[in-house]
């Protein structure tokens, strides 16, 4: 009897997935590369442009450098000038001429008085020595001094020891702060 | 042997996937062998460009400040400041002052007296509130009528001569309407710096008091005994080398 056997392996059908897959795989990794050379030359062609821009840039800088460079003398002329007037201007700003306040105390001289002495400090603390030629007088200076106080001219007034002499001349002294308006 | 063959039968069935695989391995090793350094590289120098291109624009504003800007007449006006505030002590330009404050108010000074001081520059008082202006301090007595006076104390700050600050007053009324102040107050020098801002640096802008007292300097004549600023560089550390 003879025999046959049969060496050809039956081919199993493939799963429609597979079939769809066997297509978009390729096509798939085929688009991918065509991506990948179009990116890669893409970004060549970008980085070459922007290092030329980027020594366009550089070499402009340097440019501009040299030219400003040529004019440094005038650079430190202009620097040094602005330094010297900000120190100058914040001077000039904190200035105190102490002329109003010395009007002010003059004023009081017109109430019968007798200023000696004032002397002030930057803060504007004053003292007065004065003498005055009767109590009326005296009363007068209260009078005057309390509308200082009131305009806000001068504050914390204090009077210090009071002493009259033979002659009926009373002799204080005073002390107050004198507003920041005042001292300018 | 069985086994191989199916193997080998298998691989056939599938062979368009396993290539897509392989190449799409591939693809990702080529990318980040060669792709992302690129765009990282795109990336550094589009950044580095945009603070190039910032750093062009302010050397072009820069630049063309100083081109327009009349070097003559800040060089004329930094002869009138350094008059009022000076780069050294130089006691002859403040005993002119007195002389002038003197002569134009009408009152007799009495005595200026100036703190002689530490000879170095660096050792000597800075200011709390001039920035880094230097001191002298000054005690002196001054006799006349209380306009004369009044002007007096206004004029230490006319900007004509050394300007003078008073620290504190004592006011003496005399007699025939006449009197005695005693002042102590101070008189200020800046020094030229050493250290210069590098050619990159932006010019500073003058700012409104700068400007009031540029336009006060600028519409004088020139003093005669002002210093010649003429070789003030910058661009470099040392302005002596």
């Amino acid at each position: 009897m003879k025999r046959s056997i049969n060496l050809i392996l039956t081919k199993q059908p493939q799963s429609p997935i597979f079939r769809r897959l066997n297509v978009i795989f390729p096509v798939v990794t085929g688009l991918f590369f065509f991506l990948f050379i179009v990116i890669y030359i893409g970004s060549i062609v970008y980085l070459k442009e922007n290092q030329k821009e980027y020594n366009s840039i550089n070499d402009e800088i340097a440019e501009n450098e040299k030219a400003i460079d040529s004019q440094k003398n005038k650079e430190g002329v202009y620097r040094y000038t602005l330094s010297l007037l900000t120190v100058l201007d914040q001077i000039v700003s904190a200035f105190q001429s102490y002329t109003p306040l010395a009007q002010e105390i003059s004023d009081l001289n017109s109430l019968g008085l007798g200023i000696k002495t004032f002397g002030t400090t930057p803060k504007g603390d004053v003292s007065i020595s004065l003498t005055a030629r009767s109590s009326d007088s005296l009363e007068q200076l209260v009078a005057a001094l309390k509308q200082r106080d009131k305009d806000k001219k001068f504050s914390e007034i204090k009077a210090g020891g009071i002493s009259r002499d033979n002659e009926g001349v009373y002799q204080l002294s005073l002390s107050f702060k004198a507003a920041p308006s005042l001292l300018k | 042997m069985t086994s191989l063959k199916q193997i080998t039968s298998r691989v056939k069935e599938y062979e368009y996937i396993i290539a897509s695989v392989i190449g799409l391995v591939m693809l990702i090793i080529l990318s980040s062998i060669f792709l992302l350094p690129n765009i990282s590289k795109s990336n550094e120098i589009f950044f580095q460009k945009t603070q190039l291109e910032d750093t062009l624009n302010r050397l072009k504003k820069k630049k063309s400040a100083l081109e327009t800007m009349d070097g003559d007449l800040y060089r004329q006006t930094l002869q009138k400041v350094t008059s009022v505030l000076p780069v050294s002590r130089d006691y002859v330009s403040l005993f002119s002052t007195i002389d002038r404050l003197s002569q134009v108010t009408g009152v007799l000074i009495d005595s200026p007296s100036f703190q002689f001081g530490v000879i170095s520059t660096k050792s000597a008082n800075l200011i709390s509130s001039g920035g880094s202006a230097y001191t002298i301090k000054i005690d002196m007595s001054v006799e006349g009528t209380t306009v004369q006076i009044n002007n007096f104390m206004k004029a230490l700050a006319d900007l004509q001569g050394r300007i003078i600050t008073i620290d504190t007053i004592q006011w003496s009324y005399l007699e025939n309407s006449m009197n005695q102040i005693s002042i102590s107050g101070y008189a200020y020098y800046y020094p030229l710096g050493n250290t210069i801002a590098s050619v990159r640096t932006p010019l500073p802008e003058m700012d409104k008091g700068q400007k009031t007292l540029f336009d006060q300097f600028s519409s004088v004549p020139t003093p005669s005994n002002a210093g010649d600023y003429s070789d003030i560089q910058t661009g470099k550390d040392d302005l002596f080398k």
